[in-house]
């Protein structure tokens, strides 16, 4: 009965008041309190009912008791307000197809042989600047970590999964093990990285300074720059959850009286980021590895199970299996 | 109806969810939240003072029960939220549940197409929309894009392949997000009020 109460269906008919039986509702309200996954999905249920309200979806018994029960709360009514803004907001695909269409109207028009090719050399000027400008301002977060993750496709310098790069075997020497030419590569990057922080400011480029940091094993500047990140953005998961990973790969080599400090910061990290999204894989990797490195058995069982009902079949998940057959024996 | 908690039952409630006094109130918060979810799906009025009350009770009788209290705590909220709600049955205070309780849809309708209420929450939805991450921007626009029915469902699952992700952890993401930007929005609201 419970895996039918995840239905959506059956959470908005909870919502609207349409659960009747005390037994059922019993079930749910006790599995509110104690399964997060469950409370996750009545709130998206939540959004979801607000959303068929707006869209006019709602009609007879639901309509009136999402009128009378459902709204009874601030909250409810303000959401109405925010996804009407955003529905408006959200050009429709037809309304795209129409700019399209008045595109090429344009275009037509401009079949006049000298103005089209006066406005042409205007418009591929301008097209060009906007090209340099953006090439130069928009993307160069993007563009390093796109870079990074080129060098350590082969080989990752940090146990713990990093946001944005791929599945990549644990470098095992000493030293990242790098040639010279990744040498240049990786100091352009960092300058370009320390550029974006001066310029912008955001959490984004903090969060890719730090990155940057952690491949390069300089914990503690990647704690200090995720550690910024986060004041601007406190339930930014992504961040928090690489704060955690920060955290866990200076505990490994730290002395055994600051390693459990640090692991319990990592910890901590970590399982704030998943009660902002629970659906992070890195994340949820990264937390099993700690609680291996606290040596909690059963915790680390229990986690390594966790991530792999969620990625079954990624190579992440071939590493996660390897750890849980060392726990086990 | 109970005495309201003093502070040091506060904090022994507090230390008794997490000892972590960060942590705890997080989950204090999260506790009231699906407390007065469940008086309001159970029609009552005032949900905020049942939720209250409950948590109220609970922390009262922490230093009876925290060291022999054996089992999920989190079920104990449940267990006493069952009491407060039949007593609150029996003094009539949710009599007409479910019923006249708050202004009609049409009501709540007329409040919010107020034309300057309506242009502040589009300048502050734009102003938010500017502040996300690239990408959970372009996921926003994209899952909520105006689809009904069958056309919906496909759309959604072009969109998770085109991100690498499953269609049930788009929508997730795409939900955490939407509660980011409704929360952006609200405070860029709250604030140009002020103004």
């Amino acid at each position: 009965m419970l895996e039918d109460l995840k239905n959506v269906e059956n959470l908005k008919k909870y919502l609207l008041g349409q659960v009747a039986r005390e037994t059922e509702l019993n079930l749910i309200e006790e599995r509110l309190l104690t399964d997060s996954e469950f409370s996750t999905e009545l709130e998206i249920a939540e959004g979801e009912l607000i959303d068929d309200y707006v869209d006019g979806l709602l009609a007879g018994d639901d309509l009136e008791k999402f009128n009378r029960l459902f709204l009874n709360v601030p909250e409810r009514r303000a959401k109405i307000g925010f996804v009407r803004a955003l529905k408006e907001y959200i050009p429709t695909k037809a309304e795209t197809e129409k700019i399209k269409k008045k595109a090429s109207f344009f275009e037509g028009w401009l079949l006049s042989p000298r103005l089209a090719f006066g406005l042409s050399l205007i418009v591929i000027a301008g097209v060009g600047l906007a090209a340099l400008w953006f090439g130069f301002r928009q993307s160069d977060t993007d563009k390093s970590l796109a870079e990074l993750k080129l060098i350590y496709q082969n080989e990752r310098p940090v146990q713990a999964r990093v946001t944005g790069l791929d599945y990549a075997p644990l470098i095992v020497l000493r030293g990242n093990g790098q040639n010279n030419q990744s040498e240049i590569t990786r100091r352009k990057i960092e300058k370009d990285l320390q550029k974006a922080v001066e310029e912008n400011q955001t959490t984004e480029s903090y969060n890719a300074l730090g990155v940057y940091y952690l491949t390069e094993r300089q914990f503690d500047n990647a704690i200090n720059q995720f550690e910024i990140g986060l004041k601007s953005s406190p339930n930014d998961a992504e961040i928090r959850g690489n704060l955690g990973a920060a955290y866990f790969e200076k505990a490994k080599r730290s002395n055994s009286e600051e390693k459990s400090k640090f692991l319990n910061n990592s910890l901590e990290e970590l399982n704030k980021a998943l009660e902002i999204d629970n659906s992070r894989l890195e994340i949820l990797f990264n937390k099993a590895l700690v609680l291996q490195e606290m040596n909690t058995t059963q915790a680390a069982v229990q986690a390594w199970d966790e991530y792999l009902k969620k990625d079954a079949n990624s190579k992440w998940a071939d590493e996660a299996h390897r750890n849980l057959a060392k726990l086990k024996n | 109806m109970n005495e309201k908690m003093t502070p040091e039952e506060l904090d022994k409630l507090l230390n008794w969810l997490n000892p972590n006094r960060e942590l705890a109130a997080a989950e204090f918060i999260r506790i009231r939240r699906i407390l007065t979810n469940i008086f309001l799906t159970r029609g009552c009025i005032n949900a905020d003072e049942l939720a209250d009350e409950t948590i109220d009770r609970v922390a009262a009788k922490i230093k009876e029960i925290e060291t022999d209290f054996r089992g999920e705590k989190l079920i104990y909220f449940v267990s006493v939220l069952r009491y407060v709600y039949k007593e609150s049955l029996r003094t009539n205070q949710n009599k007409n549940r479910a019923f006249g309780l708050i202004k009609t849809g049409m009501e709540i309708d007329e409040f919010q197409s107020h034309k300057k209420s309506k242009t502040r929450r589009a300048e502050c939805l734009e102003k938010c929309l500017k502040k996300l991450k690239r990408k959970h921007r372009r996921i926003i626009l994209d899952y909520y894009q105006p689809t009904h029915g069958e056309e919906k469902i496909t759309e959604r699952k072009i969109l998770a392949k085109k991100f690498s992700k499953s269609v049930n952890s788009l929508r997730v993401q795409a939900f955490r997000i939407k509660e980011r930007l409704f929360e952006c929005v609200e405070n860029c609201v709250a604030e140009a009020k002020k103004m």
